[in-house]
């Protein structure tokens, strides 16, 4: 198929809208509600074109190209429409900023990052960075509105876990609508009201764990302006690291891209934007990574105390502390969250190492609490797995791990664990297939991976061959890797599509005590009308 | 502890707060402010008098929302009561007849504006007031303003409401056919002020804006709101919060005030 | 109108839809009606019985082996769903929302299958046509617009009701003749067919025959057939401002042409209406008119500013009285008229005095008194309740001002 656009002769598959089309060949023609994965919806009227033959001004988005079909994009009518449709768009929008004269001077003036409360304008806008109805202003060069700004001045929705809905910035280009439909078939995100009333929100007002939400937030990552946020990445702006990885927190393996600031990550996102990611993947790991209490230091018992020493200290401490305990009154419990190589370092630490026949893995889905074998006298623990009272017996106890248990209060030493995008190596899918995890961000304070830990020790007891070899197998293992990330999903991860199936608990603690947002996203039933009552 | 006597959002994100402070009340002049503590535990935010009545014991604040503390404050209910309210610090305005005066705010300087330009009045100048918004519907106090200027400019930056542009664009036009002013008093944003600071440079017109670093004690001790006036170190607490706008260094001015943005942002969530 | 078709005789749309479904092979109708219109739908519910209880409807259909049946959907009262996607929509049970065509309903209609969708009226001639035959049909009627259409004839008239006309009759027949002409002492200005997205056609345009191509050429649409008439005491900006206002309220949210647009336009008109107005405000409109008109995405948005488009078209002089003069003619837009007390007139009475709720009129019981323009919020209060014997209330508006002719009753015996 042949279609004309601007004179230009262009080909055109079966299927495709005229946008598709011009865009394919680099002509620019203004949109907004239209996004490549989603089905047209034709509402922003952002990309009108002339077409012969046809009557008035069809949107390109929701318009088929046709063999010979002949369309304008840049007539006198379709720019004059075009322009007016964006100054009506600016009318609701909080648009003072782009149509001040003074702008480029205050942007230059102000500091880089800004917070407010409620964004009035562009300048403290949390989308400032990235915002496509200021790329189109500007595009389009609008300095004046045909009337007074209709700014809604509407309550801004702070109450939903990681998601902030502030309706003052909307433009109902209806995306997040789509893409709620597109992956959930119902939309949870909705138009509500109408005329001057519409707003996106959800039926009856409800909140969005009411609502039937999966927190998949990829409202979130389609919205043109900062209406729809993620809460912790809200005033972050401009990633300065940015990674592509395998989400750590479950063996579905979905591919994310992760953002980040100095040491911090702040966003991860789905790189398949076709399939949805679950609350955990979308908006735990960056809190979850910085939660307060993270254990940052390594730490050894003197005399009544923990106290912070330097990982050689540690090292030692530990390697003389075990030493008593090398056969079967030595267990190390671990769960599958760490990678490939974490695991395996463990496994080669406790069976040739320590000589212990008690490696103990805690299957996925299995409650993360063991019972010790007779006879163990000292464990090193990677996460929260012990009740209380297994831990009164042991003699000796060695936490590897990121937060704070009831185990690291008794613990003779305590290593602080590098946790989820500050790995690196390979993780497992649900298949059984090896997906890359690549290190997102340096581990929190003096943090250290599972198996740079090990080897630590292993070199600590003496043993530098075994160390040697074991450092040098990962290395190479990483460095020759050929595993993929699972760039296009067949079809969306469970949790994904129903929020009671997230994971709970990382390293046998529960997510929800770091990242309360994580525990909120749990189904709540509707509140009942008080009229039924 | 200091009670809350009324809350009312006066423009989108800002709010005017009436708290009960008698002492502040009794001995505030045109010019100060108080630093005020919502919690125990919380940070100290200056916030520029915007009225005071010494019969009911109160002092009004135009308090903009911008992070975790001012959020705090904002959400303080009529009844609700704030830890502390400490002032009136900071030097009072030199008050004279200058002759003609303008008074230009923006933002919360909306609120501040009003008792230097009633004091100005009183004084016998003729005022002129010159407010800027965003948008329609986000100017307040306009009957203030008409009760002690002789001129109230209202602008817009989109035009919606008013003369569309800055207030400093309107003074610089006038000054610009030779309008005569004798002194300008400016309370916003740094930019704005600096802007005022700009446009009255060449007409050597001695203009003061109010400096808003961050601040912790407000005596002058620990040095946290320092700022460059004129090649000399000043501390806005108690050597301001007015100094002379042509002098101050602006762009230290920016930076000091967004050297804690990182903590700022993480108590957000 | 429709309405009274659904509750006069609802046996003839369903016998249309029959006739339609056996002639696309349809096996499933739907009536959609609105929650607000319970006779239509109940009168509908007990004809759909009668006829599945006659056999001719279900499955079957007089042993012909044809099974079609019809479902009665209740409209949740938007207006927008009167737009075919999104009638099909709130069908659907979601919300009424229109979506761009194409594809449209007979490619891709409700639950994504060809559908045929028809205004009751339309399918109620179906039944006559195919009883007729088409020829007789179209002998009523002019050429191309054949049959008859049920307007609701309302307004400033003297009889006012549904009429049923044969097409291609002039307006002028409709009013004067079936309408009966103006009200007492009034005269005719301007007739708004379509509804409130039609237009406003004046009345030296009353000789245009009724069909569907000479109404759209006039600016206006046949569209529900409403017609309403209005005379010199409306105000043909108030009447634009009062339709979009309806319009604007039922957007259905999607596209800022109609959303954000016509609310736009309401801003401007009611500038004109309070006479803070200028000249650009007028230009303003006419361009947000156009865009309106062109950019929005379905039927709702794209009719919403032809009442302003159509009085602009033939009134325009009057949106300039309103700018410039600050003149309403018909004495309809409040703020710009202005209240007196002539002191000829008045004889203190009082009346007046007790009914201003805003304390503007100033005197005491038997003296004169006078209202106080600046306290004055033009509610016309003064003016009802003035004694039609003494009429001393005076309006002006702009350069016209109305005095009222007192009223001299006839002395008792």
């Amino acid at each position: 198929m042949k279609i004309t656009v601007n004179d230009q002769v262009l080909d055109a598959n079966e299927g495709e809208s005229v946008l598709e089309v011009a865009l394919r060949h680099d002509i620019e023609i203004p949109h907004i509600c239209y996004h490549p994965i989603l089905p047209a919806n034709g509402v922003c009227r952002m990309c009108l074109v002339e077409i012969d033959g046809i009557n008035g001004l069809p949107a390109s988005c929701s318009t088929p190209a046709a063999d010979g079909m002949v369309v304008h994009t840049e007539t006198e009518t379709v720019r004059n429409r075009r322009r007016e449709n964006l100054e009506l768009i600016l009318l609701e929008h909080p648009s003072s900023c782009l149509v001040c004269y003074k702008r480029e001077a205050c942007q230059t003036f102000r500091p880089e990052k800004e917070k407010t409360g409620v964004t009035t304008g562009c300048q403290n806008c949390p989308n400032k960075h990235d915002c496509e109805v200021q790329r189109l202003t500007l595009d389009l060069g609008i300095t004046d509105l045909p009337v007074g700004s209709f700014y809604r001045n509407a309550e801004f929705d702070r109450d939903d876990p990681f998601i902030e809905n502030d309706p003052n910035l909307c433009i109902l280009c209806g995306r997040c609508e789509q893409i709620c439909q597109y992956h959930h078939d119902t939309p949870v995100v909705v138009l509500t009201g109408r005329g001057p009333d519409a707003r996106v929100g959800q039926a009856f007002d409800l909140p969005l764990n009411a609502s039937g939400c999966t927190f998949c937030g990829a409202c979130v990552d389609l919205c043109p302006t900062g209406s729809l946020s993620d809460r912790f990445a809200r005033w972050y702006g401009v990633a300065d690291g940015l990674v592509k990885t395998t989400c750590p927190f479950c063996d579905a393996g979905c591919a994310l891209e992760v953002k980040s600031e100095g040491h911090r990550v702040f966003s991860a996102t789905a790189l398949d934007q076709t399939k949805p990611l679950c609350a955990l993947g979308r908006f735990t790991i960056p809190p979850f990574l910085s939660s307060r209490d993270r254990l940052t230091h390594p730490r050894v018992m003197a005399g009544e105390r923990l106290r912070e020493v330097t990982w050689e200290e540690a090292f030692t401490a530990v390697a003389d502390g075990l030493a008593p305990f090398k056969g079967d009154t030595f267990a190390l419990v671990c769960d599958r969250s760490g990678t490939v190589e974490d695991r395996h370092a463990l496994r080669v630490f406790t069976e040739e190492v320590m000589d212990s026949s008690h490696y103990i893995e805690i299957e996925d889905g299995e409650e993360p609490r063991v019972e010790l074998p007779t006879g163990v006298k000292a464990v090193l623990l990677t996460g929260d797995f012990l009740e209380a009272d297994a831990l009164d017996a042991l003699e000796m106890v060695v936490v590897l791990d990121c937060y704070p248990s009831p185990a690291a209060e008794k613990a003779t030493a305590i290593l602080p664990a590098a946790i989820l995008l500050e790995t690196k190596g390979h993780l497992v899918d649900e298949n059984g297939v090896e997906r890359p995890a690549k290190r997102a961000v340096r581990p929190a304070g003096q943090a250290k991976q599972d198996h740079e830990i090990i080897t630590g020790l292993i070199t600590a007891m003496g043993d530098e061959g075994t160390a040697g070899k074991l450092t040098g197998e990962i290395e190479t293992r990483i460095q020759d890797s050929e595993a993929e990330l699972i760039t296009e999903r067949a079809e969306a991860p469970a949790p994904a599509l129903d929020v009671t199936k997230i994971r709970t608990r990382y390293r046998g603690h529960l997510i929800a005590a770091r990242v309360p947002d994580a525990g909120a996203v749990q189904p709540v039933a509707a509140p009942v009308p008080s009229e039924v009552v | 502890m200091f009670r809350v006597v009324s809350n009312r959002k006066v423009t989108p994100n800002a709010h005017e707060m009436v708290v009960e402070a008698p002492e502040v009340a009794r001995t505030a002049q045109a010019g100060q402010f108080a630093l005020l503590m919502v919690d125990e535990h919380s940070e100290r935010i200056p916030y520029t008098l915007a009225d005071w009545d010494e019969a009911t014991g109160t002092v009004t604040f135009i308090v903009l929302e911008v992070g975790k503390s001012t959020g705090d404050f904002v959400h303080r209910q009529p009844g609700d009561e704030v830890a502390h309210v400490v002032g009136p610090l900071g030097m009072p305005l030199e008050v004279e007849n200058f002759g003609t005066v303008a008074c230009i705010g923006g933002c919360y300087g909306l609120g501040g504006i009003v008792p230097v330009g009633r004091t100005m009045k009183a004084a016998g100048n003729r005022v002129i007031t010159y407010v800027e918004a965003r948008m329609e519907g986000m100017h307040y106090y306009l009957d203030k303003y008409e009760s002690f200027s002789d001129e109230v400019v209202q602008t817009t930056t989109d035009g919606s409401n008013g003369i569309k542009g800055h207030g400093v664009d309107i003074l610089e036009a006038r000054l610009k056919e030779g309008v005569r002013v004798d002194r300008v008093f400016t309370i916003g944003c740094p930019f704005m002020m600096m802007l005022t600071a700009q446009v009255t440079k060449p007409h050597e017109i001695k203009t003061f804006a109010a400096l808003n670093p961050i601040m912790l004690d407000g005596t002058g001790m620990c040095g946290a709101c320092r700022c460059t006036v004129g090649e000399e170190t000043k501390f806005a607490c108690v050597d301001g919060p007015f100094f002379d706008a042509h002098e101050v260094d602006w762009h230290e001015l920016r930076d000091r005030r967004a050297a804690y943005i990182f903590t700022e942002r993480d108590v957000c969530k | 109108m429709d309405r009274s078709i659904l509750e006069g005789n609802p046996h003839l749309v369903i016998e249309g839809m029959v006739i339609a479904a056996i002639a696309i092979g349809a096996t499933e109708g739907f009536i959609f009606v609105r929650t607000e219109y319970p006779l239509a739908r109940k009168h509908t519910e007990v004809a759909l019985q009668h006829a599945r209880n006659h056999g001719l409807l279900g499955k079957n259909i007089l042993a012909s082996g044809i099974d079609f049946d019809i479902e009665i959907v209740r409209g949740a009262g938007a207006y927008v769903c009167g737009e075919e996607t999104a009638l099909i929509a709130s069908i659907e049970g979601r919300r009424g929302m229109p979506r761009p065509r194409p594809p449209y309903p007979v490619e891709k209609g409700l639950w994504g299958r060809p559908t045929c969708i028809n205004n009751v009226e339309t399918l109620a001639n179906v039944p006559i046509i195919i009883e007729q035959g088409s020829e007789a049909y179209a002998a009523i009627g002019v050429e191309g617009n054949s049959g008859t259409k049920i307007f609701s004839l309302v307004g400033k008239i003297r009889n006012t009701g549904l009429v049923e006309v044969p097409l291609g009759i002039p307006i002028r027949k409709v009013v004067y003749d079936i309408g009966g002409g103006p009200l007492e002492g009034q005269k005719i200005k301007a007739v708004q067919t379509g509804g409130p997205s039609g237009g406003c056609i004046p009345e030296e345009l009353f000789d245009l025959p009724v069909t569907f191509d000479s109404l759209t050429e006039a600016g206006s649409i046949m569209g529900s057939g409403g017609m309403i008439v209005i005379d010199e005491e409306t105000c043909v900006v108030d009447l634009a401002k009062y339709f979009l206002t309806f319009t604007q309220e039922e957007s259905c949210g999607q596209c800022p042409p109609c959303r954000v647009g016509s609310r736009a336009m309401l801003v401007l008109l009611d500038r004109i209406t309070e006479g803070t107005a200028t000249m650009a405000d007028l230009d303003k409109l006419e361009q947000l008119a156009g865009t309106v008109r062109e950019a929005s995405l379905c039927g709702l948005g794209k009719n919403a500013p032809n009442p302003v488009i159509t009085t602009l078209r033939y009134f325009r002089e009057e949106y300039v009285e309103h700018i410039e003069k600050k003149q309403c003619r018909a004495f309809t837009c409040k703020q710009l008229i202005t209240y007196t007390i002539d002191e000829e007139r008045c004889n203190g009475c009082g009346a007046c005095f007790r009914v201003c709720n805003d304390d503007a009129i100033i005197g005491e019981p038997k003296q004169l008194h006078v209202i106080d323009q600046d306290r004055c919020v033009h509610c016309g209060n003064c003016f009802v309740v003035c004694p039609p014997s003494l009429a001393a209330v005076v309006r002006t508006s702009g350069e016209l001002t109305r005095y009222e002719e007192p009223v001299v009753k006839a002395k008792k015996g």
